[in-house]
């Protein structure tokens, strides 16, 4: 082995071998043909990332660095042009036969006319660096795990809330109900103010969750089940329409279910049914809520080739102008507003859009609401 | 022997580091390391008659924090373009990182990877999604560096759309 004394080479520069040998650095000098030697003390760690150092002298860097390859070439280029400064290979991994990663950089020279390839850990600005990006990263990647986790949560806290407010709605109205029709004994009277005022507290009691966290996130995709088990809408229609004739008898509200002779295996949707029925279930207690007595209301479903139309028509006093645009948004209507008219159909948007259709709203001409949704059928959904 | 140089492209924490371990390494970790700069690794396999040598050249995420330097694809013949299934954005990433360098590089062969399929409860690629970037045109595989579903099938794929047919 023809190993160059540092001295040789680097003293007559006045580069001390200790100031080179504690910077801890591979040198190498070019000997020709990509030919490379190594210049004074062999760092303790080279031979474990390259183990060709051990065995011989003239070692080819771009040949066991597969990283280099290219870099060699862009360094004879500097070799040859750029006498002044150093170019770098810029930071890369290399892996040695444990399995260990070793961050490296190789930087070529020249000092002298010697062509120098310097093979080393980056500088302790590259560290920096790699600590801060790793940092930044599990910071983003924590960011939107977290993110994820309180859509989530917020989302089924809506539809707990929302569960628990639909049914109290029911027992408010009956209760209120047997109170203002003297059904009830004198005595009784008193149990059912109680139970009002529970009804009440426990209304209060959910208007002030919903204000709580009422935060504007984007809530997650409604789920989808496949093409053969895909819910008729029409069949579904049908169903709330049913669970809902109660209600609709208590507030003297007629409904009237229009099929125009579909047929209910036309009329299959991208949807799930349990949530399909809810969203039905929330624009018809919609309907209801603000239905005068003795009017009508009128479920209609429609095929149109490629989607299903549904309609919901009632005959109240529609929707002020101001709310239409904020309508199908979280809390639309406001926070002074019970919540649960606004999520009702914030509900009704998030989960039919999630399933690739359209939601709106429309007054119609005679007075009235129109609230409609739209749903492809599964084989154009899916082509 | 052929030796074919392929590039891992991607944002950062889609599990590039971690498809080249569990196929070349056979390995998993949970635990994420961002890789600096580029990190290599070599793989032979048998493409029917041919021994094809993988080069296999895993870059450095890009994101808000560190741009990819289009250099390191020099003489690349396939890429995989890695996304995380969990993370949406990811592929809207891949995608821009895709349109980026297709410029750079010309057409080179290339696989989509949709990664970490093993985390199904927060999977947010739908069938929709998934029937819409096929007919973009992407060869899509669904891979999980942790179980190594689908992770030696897309390695293979690649390998084979980069050696001539017999
Ligand atoms: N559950 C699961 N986790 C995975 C999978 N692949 C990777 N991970 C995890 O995701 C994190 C990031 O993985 P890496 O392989 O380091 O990601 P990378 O794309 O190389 O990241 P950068 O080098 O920063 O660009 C690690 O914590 C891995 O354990 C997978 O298939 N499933
Ligand atoms: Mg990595």
């Amino acid at each position: 082995m023809n190993r160059i004394e540092p001295s040789e080479l680097l003293l007559s520069q006045s580069v001390p071998a200790s100031v080179l040998s504690s910077l801890d650095v591979a040198v190498l000098k070019h000997r020709g043909d990509m030919a490379f030697e190594l210049v004074g003390e062999t760092p303790e760690w080279l031979p474990r990332i390259w183990p060709a150092v051990k065995h011989t002298g003239r070692l080819y860097p771009a040949k066991d660095f597969l990283y280099l390859e290219h870099f060699i070439d862009d360094a004879l280029e500097h070799w040859n042009h750029a006498e002044s400064k150093w170019l770098s290979s810029g930071p890369w991994t290399e892996v040695d036969a444990d399995g260990t990663d070793w961050v490296l950089e190789a930087v070529a020279l020249t000092v002298n006319k010697t062509q120098l390839l310097l093979i080393k850990f980056p500088t302790t600005d590259h560290s920096t660096v790699r600590g801060l990006l790793q940092e930044g990263r599990n910071q983003g990647l924590e960011y939107s795990r977290l993110l994820k986790e309180v859509n989530k949560r917020e989302v089924l806290l809506h539809c707990i809330v929302h569960d628990l407010s639909t049914p109290l709605a029911s027992i408010k109205g009956s209760l209120t109900l047997l109170d203002e029709d003297n059904h009830v004994a004198p005595d009784g009277t008193e149990l059912l103010q109680i139970g009002l005022n529970q009804v009440g507290k426990m209304q209060e009691l959910i208007r002030e969750i919903l204000s709580t966290f009422a935060r504007d996130v984007e809530p997650l995709l409604p789920h989808v089940v496949p093409a053969s088990e895909a819910p008729s809408l029409l069949t579904c229609v049908s169903e709330v329409a049913n669970v809902m004739k109660p209600v609709a008898d208590i507030e003297r509200v007629s409904m009237l279910v229009e099929t125009d002779d579909v047929d209910s295996t036309e009329t299959r949707v991208v949807a799930d049914s349990p949530r399909l029925e809810r969203v039905i279930f929330n624009l018809v207690e919609n309907a209801i809520r603000h239905s005068p007595e003795q009017s009508e209301i009128r479920l209609k479903v429609e095929d149109r080739g490629g989607s299903v139309w549904t309609g919901i028509a009632d005959q109240g006093p529609g929707v002020e102008a101001d709310v239409m645009p904020r309508l199908f948004q979280k809390f639309g209507r406001g926070n002074q507003h019970s919540g649960k008219q606004g999520l009702g159909l914030y509900f009704c948007r998030i989960t039919v859009e999630g399933w690739g259709g359209n939601i709106g709203y429309e007054p119609q001409k005679e007075g009235g609401s129109l609230f409609w949704f739209e749903l492809p059928k599964p084989s154009v959904a899916m082509a | 022997m052929v030796r074919k140089k392929i590039c891992l492209l991607g944002t950062s924490a889609v599990g590039k580091t971690s498809l080249v371990n569990r196929f070349v390494n056979n390995a998993f970790s949970e635990k994420y390391l961002t890789t600096v700069g580029v990190r290599i690794s070599k793989k032979t396999i048998q493409i029917d008659s041919n021994r094809v040598e993988m080069l296999i050249w895993d870059l450095n995420g890009e994101d808000r924090f560190q741009k990819l330097s289009t250099s390191y694809l020099r003489g690349a013949s396939g890429i995989f373009m890695v996304a995380d299934g969990s993370r949406a954005d990811t592929l809207e990433s891949a995608k821009l990182i895709y349109r980026r360098v297709s410029g750079d590089v010309g057409k080179l062969a290339v696989c989509l990877l949709l990664n970490k399929a093993d985390l199904q409860e927060d999977w947010e690629i739908s069938d929709d999604d998934l029937a819409n970037l096929k007919s973009e045109g992407w060869k899509i595989f669904l891979t999980s560096a942790k179980t190594g579903t689908g992770v030696e099938e897309a390695f293979e794929t690649l390998a084979s759309m980069l050696v001539p047919n017999e």
